[in-house]
């Protein structure tokens, strides 16, 4: 085993086109890192500045009715996710900046991308997704020439008859490839280690590193295993290739159309039920309806009262919250739904991982860098959940504080002032784990499929020495 | 000779369980390419069905409106003595109230080849419900028509272009690796030198054969996808169908150009596929990357706290009130309120349109300076975008397909008009103390989308795919020997 490795690492010294990919995909890490750490942070400069501005002009509002103000509303921003400048995942295609309002839950809107629109998505130019992509593949094309060498020199007899075992010949290939691979992949690693620091980012990383690791050397295996396998054959690298880029290109694409017929999603579907749901509650700037009558009937019951005027609070700012509550209950409900067939969009999505190890790490990628669909979803949720309670403390201030047909009364200076900007929970690997399980349980799975399909060469191997 | 190698490539292609192999699996995927194209075509014409029904619907609403109005059957609300208190009812006959209940469409119609390309559909608005509010209120800008998987929108679409941008080249370089490499390294290569026959002749035949079979079917994918669409643009279905031809070209040549240079088997598969990793997955980006402007999302990110601060300017007291209405009528409206009738100077009204107009003038200055950025960024890739021919081409066809970012950004500039112009027409009305009738309801301009004609960057990708094309088919089909 040991004199194999020897070996192994010279004649890989030795071999310029192993080398000279290495050197490539080296050159590939490090410009895509230093140029994705620039790229990030213009736009999430403005976005930090645009919500501190929104901020200051919510403060600074002149006396006005509570109420009014809910319309007015507020624009709250996306932070940057721990490691967005490395692995920028779905966020780019998400919007950054939701208007709250009164009654009305808005989408996020503005996404980084729609104003860069040309630009391709085919491919990646961040650190993370060349990582998988650029990287991957030169792990297959090296763990293949390193496979082949001998069957494509025409020297496989004379090594099978040096006695070697194939388990030895197999073993010293994969471990000879594999670190060829995490020697040019580890400058880049350790430059953006650096730079990413400790906390929370630092974790992440750590294991993204460790995933990307396992990653490239599953497919440099699966390279090893396919040169020892092809060496010989015309086809062999290409062929290798061709499926490699049907497995990261096309079949995940494919999927994606599989998951919109399956489970079909239209934003005009979500649209017409919160719709149709909206009409059978309270409305807050309506007076006549069945549900603003019984709504009514309950208030006056509950304050003892036979009329309105009689309330000791403003029964148009209870309306409103009454109207705020029953809608919010249709957003959770439908939006929950839609979540839902998402997220069955994104399981049927999955299938593609059985074609190939790199989806499932694209995937894992965007998890442990917390730039997923969920994070973006917690986003609108947070962004809702301080709505509501931007809207109710409202609403309750002008109920307590005027009369019923009351809408000129302001509350006193600085009121507004004395709302604290949306901070969101600061998010944390440890309560993304879950969603990180499913990608890495595959990427485990390649990786056993990996070592079997090494163990199988080395039988293959073994069968050629005894006959 | 080139004949009878290509009959004999032919019948070798013919003979080939892997050539049928990936033939079978290339018209599968155009197939599928196409599918998910129409579908997204489908989905995008089906969100403006929706928008203009419920434009439609409003409009209704309106009609029964008037005319519960001219039977006496509603009285409605006077808003300049209006307290708040009691019911309200809307008379769209006033100018200020029409301002808030006249709803026009502005819709982007699909591209000419939409469903071909989805491009950069997915991403930007494509319909604007116009009323005369503020222009931010209605503009959402970034906000796409339909809801796409997030996963799904960040990998992009698989549509008929994808298929031709990164399959067919793939399928090219499988085809062509080994176009010479395979008689020489078979010892085949004495023989057909014998019969006659050069590098050149051997090049010239496979690439009309294999690049043929590629081009025949991807050519064949476009025409039914043109035919399932119904596009009937003649000068955009040339266009498309000559870059798709360009491009296959400029592969097959390049390919070619490998093949020639007497590189053994394995070598030449390693830098064909080396090639497609480059130019396809790692080039475009690279040049983007490289090419973008700072300050593309700034403007529009900023746009909403400058309306605010407008707003609150404006408002922040009577005499900023006065200021800000006197500046106004001198700038925009051109009106001089002291010799102006007195129902023309309504103080609750104009004070409102006073704030609207000064923040429609920062939104829309804002979202035209982030236009410039983009366009900016465009020409860099218009005058760059050659070194990468997928970038170049991808470019040129989306913008044949009429789902470029350029057609989008004129699709805002002209809502940003037509808002001003139904504005406009609001405070015209003001002025001249007029109502807006049932009949200035009904014959109300609509918005009228002036398309673009073929653009620069249409015949730039291509063009310079073509020149690249030539130039490298010189290099790799300069006349040599076999045995060379």
């Amino acid at each position: 085993m040991w004199s194999s490795l020897r070996l192994e690492r010279k004649l890989i010294l030795r071999d310029r086109g192993a080398i000279a990919t290495a050197c490539l995909l080296a050159a590939i890490l490090l410009v895509s890192f230093v140029s994705g750490l620039q790229a990030d942070r213009s736009e999430a400069a403005a976005l930090r500045s645009a919500a501190e501005s929104i901020q200051a002009e919510w403060a600074a509002q002149p006396p006005k009715n509570p109420h009014s103000a809910a319309h007015y509303g507020i624009l709250v921003y996306r932070p940057a996710a721990p490691l967005q400048a490395i692995e920028p995942g779905v966020l780019p295609y998400q919007g950054a900046v939701t208007y709250l309002t009164a009654h009305k839950r808005n989408a996020p809107m503005l996404s980084p991308a729609s104003v860069r629109v040309a630009e391709t998505r085919y491919g990646g130019t961040r650190f993370s997704p060349l990582l998988q992509i650029a990287g991957g593949f030169l792990a297959l094309v090296i763990g293949y020439l390193v496979g082949a060498r001998e069957a494509r020199r025409g020297m496989l007899p004379l090594l099978i008859g040096t006695g070697t075992r194939g388990g030895a010949v197999v073993a010293a290939k994969s471990v000879a490839a594999g670190t060829l691979v995490l020697l040019a992949a580890l400058p880049a690693l350790v430059l953006a280690a650096i730079t990413i620091g400790g906390g929370d980012p630092g974790e992440r990383f750590a294991l993204l590193s460790v995933a990307s690791l396992l990653h490239l050397f599953v497919l440099g295996s699966i390279g090893v295993a396919a040169g020892i396998w092809l060496g010989a054959a015309r086809f062999g690298l290409a062929a290798v290739a061709f499926v490699w880029a049907m497995s990261v290109l096309i079949i995940p694409r494919i999927g994606n159309i599989a998951a919109e017929r399956i489970a079909p999603l239209t934003q005009q579907q979500v649209a017409k039920t919160i719709e149709a749901d909206f009409a059978k509650g309270p409305d807050g700037h309506s007076s006549d309806s069945d549900a603003n009558r019984v709504f009514e009937q309950r208030v006056l019951k509950q304050y003892g009262v036979a009329t309105k005027d009689e309330l000791p609070v403003n029964f148009d700012a209870l309306l409103m919250q009454a109207d705020e509550e029953f809608r919010g209950s249709v957003y959770d409900r439908r939006l929950a739904e839609a979540e839902a067939v998402r997220e069955r969009q994104d399981n049927i999505r999955r299938s593609a991982w059985a074609f190939g190890p790199t989806s499932a790490m694209l995937d894992l990628s965007v998890r442990i860098a917390g730039s997923d669909a969920d994070t973006q979803w917690r986003f609108d949720e947070s962004a809702e959940a301080f709505r509501r309670d931007l809207v109710g403390r409202l609403n309750r201030h002008m109920a307590e504080n005027s009369e019923t047909g009351d809408w000129s009364w302001t509350p006193e200076d600085r009121y507004y002032a004395s709302f604290s900007a949306f901070r969101p929970r600061t998010p944390a690997l440890r309560n993304d784990i879950d969603d990180v399980v499913p990608a890495g349980l595959a990427l485990l799975g390649w990786a056993f499929a990996a070592f079997f399909a090494l163990m199988l060469t080395a039988r293959r191997f073994n069968g050629r020495a005894a006959l | 000779m080139i004949r009878a190698i290509i009959k004999l490539d032919c019948a070798l292609l013919f003979r080939s369980r892997a050539g049928w192999l990936l033939a079978v699996l290339l018209v599968a995927a155009a197939a599928l390419a196409l599918s998910s194209g129409l579908d997204w075509r489908e989905r995008y014409l089906g969100a403006a069905e929706n928008a203009r029904a419920q434009v439609a619907e409003d409009h209704d609403v309106l009609a029964g409106v008037y005319a519960d109005i001219e039977s006496g059957r509603r009285q409605p609300t006077n808003v300049d003595t209006f307290d708040g208190n009691g019911e309200f009812i809307p008379d769209p006959r006033d100018p200020y109230v029409a301002g808030f209940y006249h709803t026009q469409l502005a819709e982007l119609p699909a591209g000419p080849l939409l469903g071909l390309a989805t491009g950069s559909t997915e991403l930007r608005a494509t319909h604007h419900r116009i009323k005369s509010v503020p222009l931010n209120s209605l503009m959402q800008v970034g906000e796409p028509a339909e809801r796409v998987n997030p996963g799904a929108l960040a990998a992009g679409r698989f549509d008929l272009l994808a298929f031709i941008l990164y399959l067919c080249p793939l399928a090219l370089a499988l085809l062509l690796f080994d176009a010479t490499a395979r008689e020489r390294e078979g010892g085949l290569a004495p023989l057909l030198a014998g019969l006659g026959a050069s590098k050149r002749d051997l090049l010239v035949a496979r690439g009309l054969t294999r690049g043929g079979l590629i081009a025949a079917i991807a050519v064949s994918a476009s025409a039914v996808g043109i035919v399932l669409i119904g596009a009937t643009e003649p000068t955009v279905i040339f266009g498309w169908i000559m870059g798709t031809l360009v491009y296959l070209a400029f592969w097959t040549v390049l390919l070619l150009w490998v093949a020639s240079s007497g590189l053994a088997m394995v070598g030449a598969a390693a830098v064909a596929v080396g090639l497609w990793v480059m130019l396809m997955l790692l080039s475009p980006g690279l040049i983007e990357r490289t090419l973008r402007p700072d300050g593309l999302l700034e403007p529009r990110a900023l746009a909403d706290a400058a309306v605010r601060r407008v707003g609150r300017e404006t408002n922040a007291n009577p005499e900023a009130q006065a200021a800000a209405k006197a500046r106004v009528a001198r700038e925009y409206w051109k009106i001089d309120f002291a010799t102006a009738p007195a129902c023309a100077d309504r103080e609750g009204v104009l004070t409102e349109y006073v704030e609207r107009r000064l923040s429609d003038e920062t939104y829309s200055a804002a979202i035209r300076q982030g236009a410039a950025r983009e366009a900016m960024y465009d020409t860099r890739l218009d005058r760059w975008g050659w070194i990468s021919p997928a970038l170049g081409v991808r470019r040129s066809m989306e913008s044949l397909a009429g789902v470029d970012p350029a057609r989008q950004r004129l699709f805002e500039e002209q809502v940003i008009s037509y808002h001003a112009a139904w504005r406009n027409r609001i405070t015209d009305a003001l002025f001249a103390c007029r109502s807006l009738d049932r009949a200035a309801f009904d014959t109300a301009p609509r918005f009228a989308w002036r398309a673009p004609g073929i653009s620069n960057t249409a015949l730039i990708g291509i063009g310079s795919a073509a020149l690249l094309t030539l130039l490298i088919g010189v290099i790799a089909l300069r006349k040599r020997s076999l045995l060379d």
